[in-house]
């Protein structure tokens, strides 16, 4: 039995535990490509961390009408 | 082909992994779950619509992880912001959804959700292409660089004047604001998101930009940190009711975990004001959708009541039947053989067809605008990989 009769069973079974099922699995899954893509883009020479914004210097000035950088 | 176990509809992998993979890009740059542009490609490619809705939450759920993780590792993401909004956002969708099933009742849900959408989805195009042309023409007559908007009169307004305790600083937008203001705002926006039936972030996006004054990159990750919450909540909801097709929603997943690197990773490479550019284009070519979904409407009304009526004449529920009318094969044989009105048949077949226009109008739309970011990522990787070259040529010569 594959892994997806296997949810199909488990939603005919028990439906909340089938849907409590579905985001944890989907935010594993998410998650793990996260993990793997990090290593990817990081590998291509990508910068991945904080960086300069272009409204950075704008934050920290006091309240204008209208700001724009 | 591929067997999906709980539909039982047999679907080719490959548009559900551009779909996934589209949407991933473009939801991972505007700080969207997109079920605007998944739900009608779905159903273009032949998924049937009761399943389209719980898939598309259910593949959120796990991109949003994918782009959250991305942009606050670029410190685009507001925890503080995000969760306080959550609270009015849960309580507003649930009053939201109500309203729906009251609207509903009375019949009218259908047209007054599309008159909603094409206010909003026109307002937004409309003002944030004004913002966007008046920042050029300041740029033209300073001659400094126009990069991101912060800040407006309404924010600035709500800032002061909403200063009830109690009041929170955000470190990642350099602001401080009255938790009482982002309740209110996560109120709105869940309400109207709850009328419309979708995730908010359409909604939730200019509303951080334009109520709380954050900048504009501030406002894609913070939202994409909720959106977290709400693709998590439809999972469950839609995955409890059966309505998750599991097998599509991992193949989405695929390509739209690839597709959020992208569309995230190219926030870094641009200007706000460009994010803003390209978030207008994408409302102008929604609401063309939408205003199209709303002409064929107009087809439905001439046969839905008398082929309902034949469908729960023949034994058929109305929830099934309800259903059986999106599909044409079945229709088609009921109305000319069994209801014997060649006039219904024109009918559906008419506003059948202007209905795909609409999906394939928001379809061609995203994939131009996905392109148009990938674009924008390769121009940028490939700046700042010379610019590095550039310092360490200068570095060596120095040395």
């Amino acid at each position: 039995m594959s892994f997806f009769e296997w949810f199909l069973d488990l939603h005919k079974s028990n439906p909340i535990l089938a849907g409590a099922f579905v985001p944890l699995y989907m935010a594993a899954v998410g998650m793990a490509f996260a993990l793997v893509a990090d290593i990817v883009v990081r590998l291509m020479g990508v910068h991945l961390g904080d960086y300069k914004k272009e409204y950075d210097d704008l934050l920290d000035e006091p309240a204008q009408e209208n700001k724009t950088v | 082909m591929m067997h999906m176990p709980m539909s039982g509809v047999e679907m080719a992998w490959w548009p559900l992994l551009l779909i996934g993979f589209t949407v991933g890009v473009v939801g991972g740059y505007f700080g969207l779950g997109g079920a605007w542009l998944v739900t009608p490609a779905l159903n273009l490619f032949g998924f049937p619509m009761v399943y389209a809705v719980g898939t598309d939450m259910a593949h959120v759920a796990g991109k949003s992880v994918v782009s959250t993780f991305r942009h606050w590792k670029f410190g685009h993401v507001s925890v503080i912001i995000a969760l306080t909004m959550l609270i009015g956002t849960m309580a507003g969708v649930e009053v939201g959804a109500q309203s729906l099933m009251f609207l509903n009742k009375k019949g009218l849900a259908g047209p007054v959700v599309r008159y909603i959408y094409m206010v909003l989805l026109f307002s937004m195009f409309f003002f944030m292409l004004k913002e966007y042309l008046q920042a050029k023409k300041v740029e033209k007559i300073t001659g400094k660089e126009v990069k991101d908007l912060v800040g407006n009169k309404v924010s600035r307004w709500i800032q002061k004047n909403l200063d009830v305790w109690p009041v929170i600083y955000c470190k990642t937008a350099r602001m401080r604001i009255s938790v009482w203001a982002l309740i209110f705002l996560g109120i709105f926006t869940g309400f109207v998101a709850g009328i419309l039936g979708i995730g908010g972030g359409l909604l939730r996006v200019p509303a951080l930009i334009y109520l709380v004054g954050v900048p504009t990159k501030i406002a894609v990750g913070t939202d994409l940190f909720e959106v977290m919450f709400s693709g998590a909540y439809g999972g469950f909801t839609y995955g409890a009711k059966g309505m998750v097709e599991l097998l599509a929603a991992s193949i989405m997943l695929c390509g739209a975990a690839v597709g959020a690197q992208f569309g995230t990773i190219c926030t870094k490479y641009v200007y706000g004001i460009t994010i803003r550019l390209v978030y207008a284009i994408c409302c102008f070519f929604a609401f063309t959708s939408v205003v199209l979904k709303q002409v064929a409407s107009g087809y439905v009304k001439v046969y839905e009541k008398g082929i309902l009526q034949v469908l729960q004449a023949q034994g058929i529920s109305n929830t099934k039947a309800k259903i059986m009318i999106q599909y044409p094969e079945q229709m088609q044989n009921y109305m000319l053989n069994v209801a014997h009105r060649p006039d219904w048949w024109q009918a559906f077949q008419t506003g059948y067809t202007i209905n795909m226009i609409g999906c394939a109008v928001i379809l061609t739309a995203a994939c131009g605008v996905c392109s148009f970011i990938i674009y924008l990522l390769v121009v940028g990787i490939m700046k700042e990989k010379r610019e590095k070259r550039q310092m360490d040529q200068a570095a060596k010569s120095g040395a």
